[in-house]
């Protein structure tokens, strides 16, 4: 097995104040190359924190991060900027599409503070956006699209510089159910083509698209059992913190959806 | 650079970047600053028109004060090429203070008559009269307020013609009065009115020191030497007479066009064939020095409404981009997602703010050049319009551009990646 494309080790975050918030209380996760995960958590629980940390967005309070095996906490904003454009790539809920210009614009954009030269941006932003359906739309503003199509179109941008890790904080939060499924569905397309994917959601059919489904609360992950049935790149600590709480872990158990997981798992 | 960061790149390259193009992507921020720039034209506008009216301003007083100089200079040239003035050379003496080194002789005119390229000359200076009183009425009344005398100019020759001048009533007095010593006067118009006298038909008297002085003319206006407007010209005989003192200074000339470089090589020889060099021939002094003062404080006026209204402009460029800094908090996350650094994010602002000022500048000064370009139509003007005042003015709005821009770029690179997804998304 190659080493983790993320890995958080005792990742504690607080924010300061009259009283400190602790968001991360110590959180050790690891993912594989083509995981497929999906953090739940409460409003406050600490889930975008956690997301924001692995995006490079935020730095830590305590604890490493890991990259592709690298140490981060030591890089300075240039260095965070690159590894950023060059391994990560964000979905919003909020899509962040700019609506003065076009949906190709708008994906090409992902080339702009990378190294990819530059008569090879538009073939890849087109291949992005034929592969979420729409290659026809290349023009539109993205004021035009649907919410689904407005987020798929934030996926191909998100993915088409290749990144290493794709990070989705709520995608499906602002779409209705049959989008949310379509959005879903490239995901786990995406996943099946090899992408390391952690997806943020308070949504329980969308958590059971993922292979694994993490519960974050109180700062802390809680695996459910079916977690613990595949360790691969579950550290063993994450479960330590928080020891009294069972009955989060068999709902947990409840929900995860193994048929997909067995069927595009790799 | 520690190893470290070496292995991040390393590993970053080998996974998703082709070998090549690890470079800033400044032509990229340059691309994205101008399509920020032209996704909100409505915006632009109103941004633009500050730093619009501001250079227009500088350039227009600039281009009119270089135009109107124009003009002055060719009509002062017209002057200088058909007027001429003799002066003895100085030198500084003992005292420290310059003295002439040669006085006019006494033949001076019988000297110069013939030279070829002398139309008309006359000799002139100042006479000291001392504290005597210059009036129109023989008593001395010790209850009239004391006024400042004009100053009296003694003269021999045409200097009419010499001057160009123009009489408004009566007549110059010629070579017989000179001769035989008559004590006549011309009065400037100023000279006239401040003394009260209006007509020369009747011979009106001024009293000169006690002696008076029969007023035969009132000169109306002269090319050159206007300060005869505010004068007493009486003829240097007479003035000799009564102020012993009273010598010429200096010979007007009025010369053909075209031959003041022969008329300045011989009038001196003229004057002095021993000494030439106690002489210098030039061209009269510039009439209109006092008109030139004025004019350039309104050119100072202008240059201050100009610059004001410029600061005014930058101070919208930097409102409008900080209110764009706030409005595209979104914007400016998603970019540091993506892989901007905060340097990249200011310098995406500033660069906004620089083309912004740089247009207002463009604009401006066509503005400023078309206004200069029509008024001089308008007025039959040469425009003269210096190309790299007009360039300079175009970088000016660039200038103002960089600096209104600076401070909200910054203040866009301190924005935290979190805080700025969350604002947006909340």
């Amino acid at each position: 097995m190659s080493a983790a494309v993320a890995e958080l080790r005792h990742v504690v975050r607080e924010f300061g104040g009259a009283t400190t918030v602790r968001a991360l209380a110590g959180v050790d996760l690891a993912l594989a190359p083509g995981d497929f995960c999906a953090i739940v958590g409460a409003s406050g629980a600490g889930k975008s924190t956690l997301l924001n940390v692995m995006g490079l967005l935020d730095r830590l309070t305590a604890g490493e991060y890991f990259v592709d095996g690298v140490a981060t906490s030591g890089l300075n904003d240039r260095q965070r900027s690159a590894v950023r454009g060059s391994t990560i790539g964000f979905v919003f809920q909020s899509f962040h599409l700019l609506a003065t210009r076009s949906v190709l614009d708008n994906v090409l954009m992902a080339f702009t503070y990378g190294g990819v030269p530059r008569s090879e941006r538009r073939p890849r932003a087109v291949e992005a956006l034929d592969r979420v359906g729409l290659g026809a739309r290349l023009a539109f503003s993205p004021a035009t699209l649907s919410g689904g199509e407005r987020q798929r179109v934030a996926i191909a941008r998100a993915v088409c510089a290749g990144p290493r890790l794709l990070l989705a904080d709520e995608p499906t939060g602002n779409l209705d159910r049959s989008n949310s499924e379509s959005v879903m569905e490239l995901f786990a397309e995406l996943n099946a083509d090899g992408l390391t994917i952690a997806i943020i959601t308070h949504d329980d059919e969308v958590a059971g698209r993922a292979h694994r489904r993490l519960q974050l609360r109180d700062g802390t992950l809680h695996s459910s059992a079916a977690e613990a049935a595949a360790p691969a790149f579950q550290p063993s600590s994450a479960r330590g913190p928080a020891p009294s709480d069972g009955t989060h872990a068999s709902l947990a158990d409840v929900n995860q959806v193994t048929g997909i997981r067995g069927g595009t798992r790799r | 650079m520690s190893r470290r960061d070496r292995t991040v790149s390393r590993s970053t390259r080998h996974h998703t970047r082709p070998p090549h193009g690890q470079g800033l992507g400044a032509r990229s921020v340059i691309t994205e600053a101008l399509d920020g720039v032209g996704a909100r034209p409505g915006r632009l506008v109103v941004t633009v028109l500050g730093t619009v009216t501001g250079i227009a301003a500088l350039v227009l007083t600039i281009g009119l004060g270089q135009t109107a100089g124009g003009q002055l200079a060719s009509h002062f040239d017209a002057i200088s090429s058909t007027h001429a003035e003799a002066t003895a050379a100085v030198a500084a003496g003992a005292d420290g203070a310059e003295h002439p080194t040669a006085e006019i002789p006494r033949d001076a005119l019988a000297r110069l008559d013939g030279l070829a390229g002398v139309e008309a000359a006359a000799v002139l200076g100042e006479v000291d009269i001392g504290t005597d009183p210059i009036t129109a009425v023989p008593i001395h009344d010790p209850s009239m307020p004391e006024t400042l005398a004009p100053p009296v100019v003694a003269a021999e020759g045409d200097l009419l013609g010499a001057v160009s001048g123009r009489l408004a009533r009566g007549r110059f007095f010629d070579a017989g009065h000179s001769a035989r010593g008559d004590r006549v006067a011309v009065l400037g118009r100023d000279a006239a009115a401040s003394l009260g006298v209006g007509d020369v038909a009747s011979r009106p008297s001024i009293f000169l020191g006690g002696h008076a002085y029969a007023v035969i003319g009132i000169l109306d206006a002269v090319d050159i030497q206007p300060n005869l407007l505010g004068s007493v010209i009486v003829p240097l005989a007479a003035a000799r007479r009564d102020y012993p003192g009273a010598t010429a200074a200096r010979v007007e000339l009025k010369i053909a066009v075209g031959s003041a470089s022969v008329v300045a090589h011989q009038v001196p020889i003229a004057l002095a064939p021993n000494s030439p060099d106690d002489f210098d021939v030039a061209a009269p002094a510039e009439p209109t020095q006092f008109e030139g003062a004025v004019r350039s404080d309104i050119d100072l006026v202008f240059v201050a409404i100009g610059i004001i209204t410029l600061l005014a402009g930058g101070l919208g460029i930097a409102s409008v981009t900080m209110l764009g800094v706030s409005q595209r908090r979104g914007e400016i996350g998603l970019r540091r997602a993506l892989g901007a650094t905060r340097g990249q994010i200011a310098a995406q602002f500033v660069l906004e703010s620089v083309v912004v000022g740089l247009l207002g500048g463009v604009i401006g000064a066509a503005l400023g050049v078309f206004v200069v370009v029509t008024i001089s139509l308008v007025q039959g003007w040469t425009p003269v319009l210096d190309l790299g005042m007009t360039l300079g003015g175009a970088a000016a709005g660039g200038v103002v551009g960089l600096l209104a821009g600076g401070y909200p770029a910054i203040r866009a690179a301190l924005i935290e990646p979190v805080e700025a997804l969350r604002a947006a998304s909340g």
